[in-house]
């Protein structure tokens, strides 16, 4: 599904990513933790890719194809989804027209019939149920005086409708009460599927007791410092990151390996 | 005083033979007081304040004649923007009253009205000043006072709505048509007024349009304007309202055409608890100029006012916004608020926003807010990752920009035709080849 080879990028002139190796299979859920400043969010822009973010050497593949090649609707419309860790927020654009748009964008590219708006407000009603979601966001503008919760719910809403292939969850879950943060791991668990692929990048293993990882990776210094089971994530719990730095990664990396 | 101006002055001292207009001697002082105001004023200069950003020489290059034309047959009047009675006004004429206008409304010639005094017509006209440097097209007109229309609608009349259709002919090429629109609702009347500036008619024109309006005690007037004329036309459009004691006025004013347009926008809250809301969508392209000049005069306290605008430009338009707020002693308790944003689509274009609040009285709340700037690359970057190509993000935030104006209206058929007509407009803007 996804396969990030030697990835090296730059913000700002300065170099965040430092040859970072990745691969997810179709119907895995993986985690990235790491503190802050490791190049997380970069990872997860590169993946997008927004403006700014410049790849200064190696490649990311995504279902055979050169992934750095798109541009970040065509992304989209291969199935590649970001949770932003901060969504913006757009006045006078309706969440729901906005939805629709971007379904329907979608759609079109895969040669599918464009959904109307009755077909369209089934699928959203019938997606609030099942995460729970009050359907009061439909009438508002995109993330417009929402609460973090509830922009972090509206993430997790447009990936349940949008049914992307690829995830990817930018600390969707930080700064989260226990409620929101079930309704994000109710949105992962239900994406779960053979076909597609999950990424969670996160700072806590919070998350990773409501959503079982299959593999859990350790990103600092901008590439993959260690790889593990969910044991690695509680792992760090206990130890917190400073324990990396102080030497702690061979022991875990071993670990991992075995 | 410019060419232009003194050949219009010339045709004022001298009307065609055969068109002596039978009007009563009031009329006819006031026309002549408002010729020799023009003859010493002409048209407003960039000299002139209240004109600085707004230079008439691309009028001076297309115009050559007063309008003193006949209504033409042809051509058809634009498909009405919203179902209703309408009346057509071809060269600033009135050409048709078409549909049933309801009980309690009566619509009168202008030139028949001035033949004596109906409805108060002339304490209206006669309050409307000419003799300042900055009223030269207001002098124009009034000079040339004749072709127009009378509305009035009886107390307690909810009139539904009115739908005022400006057409011009081919005959108009070249020239600059005048006319009048006085509309009196007496005290809790309502209407919906509707004026629809589009269609083909003669692309190099110019039309100086000035409409007057009394409201009543609790009278309520919902005034909107689209104006989508081609490229080479021109709008004079001045807009004088006085509202008396709990009457509401809310004028939605939509611009995507015509290469010159001017509105002014007046109005006077008069007696306690008025309101009124000026909203203005402005749309430029290529090297069009608008120049909207918004203005509230709180007279009586207790009244609310509201002022939005909203300017989209692409190419090299121009547009400016001048938003004032006059506050009189005694008018205490006013609230007034103005926001004013703009957005350029190119860095070409430029948009000049002027707030001016001058407050002389106590417990006023007054606001205002003014941005120019461009689109937000993070809400484009946004909506991309989610699917919507470069041009469908970048449509759907210009539209967006623009939505306070369409969103403040009252909901039904107008307002989804006006937000329907403000989506095309804009996406003809944002297209590469707009």
């Amino acid at each position: 599904m996804l396969k990030i080879t030697d990835l090296h990028a730059r913000v700002a002139g300065k170099e965040i990513l430092t040859g970072l190796d990745l691969e997810v299979g179709a119907g895995e859920v993986h985690a990235i933790m790491g503190p802050n400043g490791s190049g997380k969010s970069t990872l997860a822009n590169v993946l997008a890719g927004r403006d700014g973010y410049e790849v200064t050497a190696g490649e990311i593949r995504y279902q055979g194809q050169d992934l750095l090649e798109l541009a970040p609707e065509e992304r989209a419309c291969e199935g590649v989804f970001l949770a932003f860790q901060y969504p913006v927020e757009i006045p006078g654009v309706n969440n729901t027209y906005f939805l629709r748009a971007a379904l329907n964008a979608q759609r079109k590219h895969r040669g599918e019939e464009e959904l109307d708006s009755v077909g369209f407000l089934r699928l959203v009603r019938e997606k609030l149920q099942i995460l729970h979601i009050g359907d009061e966001l439909l009438h508002r503008a995109v993330n417009e005086g929402f609460s973090g919760g509830e922009k972090k719910r509206n993430e997790i809403f447009q990936m349940a409708v949008l049914e992307p292939q690829l995830a990817i969850l930018d600390e969707t879950d930080s700064g989260l009460d226990i409620d929101a943060l079930k309704v994000v791991a109710e949105g992962v668990n239900r994406l779960r599927s053979p076909e597609r692929a999950i990424v969670l990048i996160t700072h806590y293993q919070r998350l990773l007791e409501y959503v079982k990882p299959d593999a859990v990776h350790v990103l600092a210094g901008g590439r993959i410092v260690a790889s593990g089971d969910a044991e690695l994530a509680l792992h760090l719990e206990q130890q917190g990151y400073t324990w990396l730095e102080e030497g702690g990664i061979a022991a875990v990396g071993s670990a991992g390996a075995a | 005083m410019s060419e232009l101006a003194a050949i219009l002055a010339r045709e004022l001292a001298a009307p065609p033979a055969g068109e002596a207009p039978h009007l009563a001697p009031w009329a006819d002082g006031l026309r002549e007081r408002a010729r020799q105001d023009f003859s010493r004023n002409g048209l407003p200069s960039t000299r002139v304040e209240a004109w600085k950003y707004t230079s008439l020489r691309g009028l001076e290059r297309t115009i050559g004649a007063l309008g003193a034309l006949p209504a033409e047959t042809g051509p058809e009047a634009p498909p009405p923007l919203v179902d209703g009675p309408r009346l057509v006004v071809h060269n600033g004429q009135l050409a048709a009253v078409q549909g049933e206008v309801p009980t309690g409304v009566t619509i009168t010639d202008l030139r028949t009205a001035l033949a004596n005094d109906r409805e108060g017509l002339r304490e209206m006209l006669e309050s409307l000043p000419t003799d300042q440097p900055a009223d030269g097209f207001v002098a124009l007109n009034s000079a040339d006072l004749g072709p127009g229309v009378l509305v009035h609608v009886a107390a307690g009349t909810d009139a539904g709505r009115l739908l005022l259709q400006w057409c011009s002919g081919p005959s108009a090429a070249g020239r600059l048509c005048n006319s009048r629109v006085c509309v009196r609702l007496e005290p809790g009347a309502r209407l919906e007024l509707i004026e629809q500036f589009e269609g083909e008619g003669a692309a190099e024109h110019c039309l100086n349009a000035v409409t007057q309006v009394h409201l009543g005690e609790q009278a309520e007037l919902a005034h909107a304007c689209f104006q989508q004329w081609p490229r080479g036309s021109a709008l004079i459009a001045l807009r004088e309202i006085r509202q008396a004691a709990a009457s509401r006025y809310h004028y939605t004013g939509l611009d995507a055409g015509a290469s010159l347009v001017r509105h002014d926008v007046r109005t006077t809250l008069a007696g306690p608890g008025a309101g009124c809301r000026l909203d203005v969508a402005c749309l430029g392209m290529a090297r069009a100029h608008a120049d909207n000049h918004l203005q509230v005069t709180h007279e009586a306290g207790d009244c609310a006012s509201v002022q939005t605008f909203r300017g989209v430009l692409a190419g090299r338009a121009r547009a400016v916004f001048n938003g004032r707020v006059l506050v009189q002693p005694g008018a205490d308790g006013t609230d007034a608020s103005q926001s004013s944003a703009g957005l350029l689509l190119s860095p070409h274009a430029e948009i000049d926003a002027k707030p001016e609040l001058e407050i002389h009285a106590d417990e006023v709340t007054a606001s205002h807010g003014a941005t120019v700037g461009q689109l937000d690359e993070d809400a484009i970057f946004y909506l991309r990752s989610r699917g919507l190509d470069v041009e469908a993000a970048r449509q759907l935030l210009t539209m967006a920009f623009c939505r306070p104006v369409t969103d403040a209206m009252r909901p039904g058929p107008l307002r989804e035709a006006l937000s329907a007509r403000l989506d095309a407009a804009l996406q003809a803007l944002g297209s590469p080849h707009g």
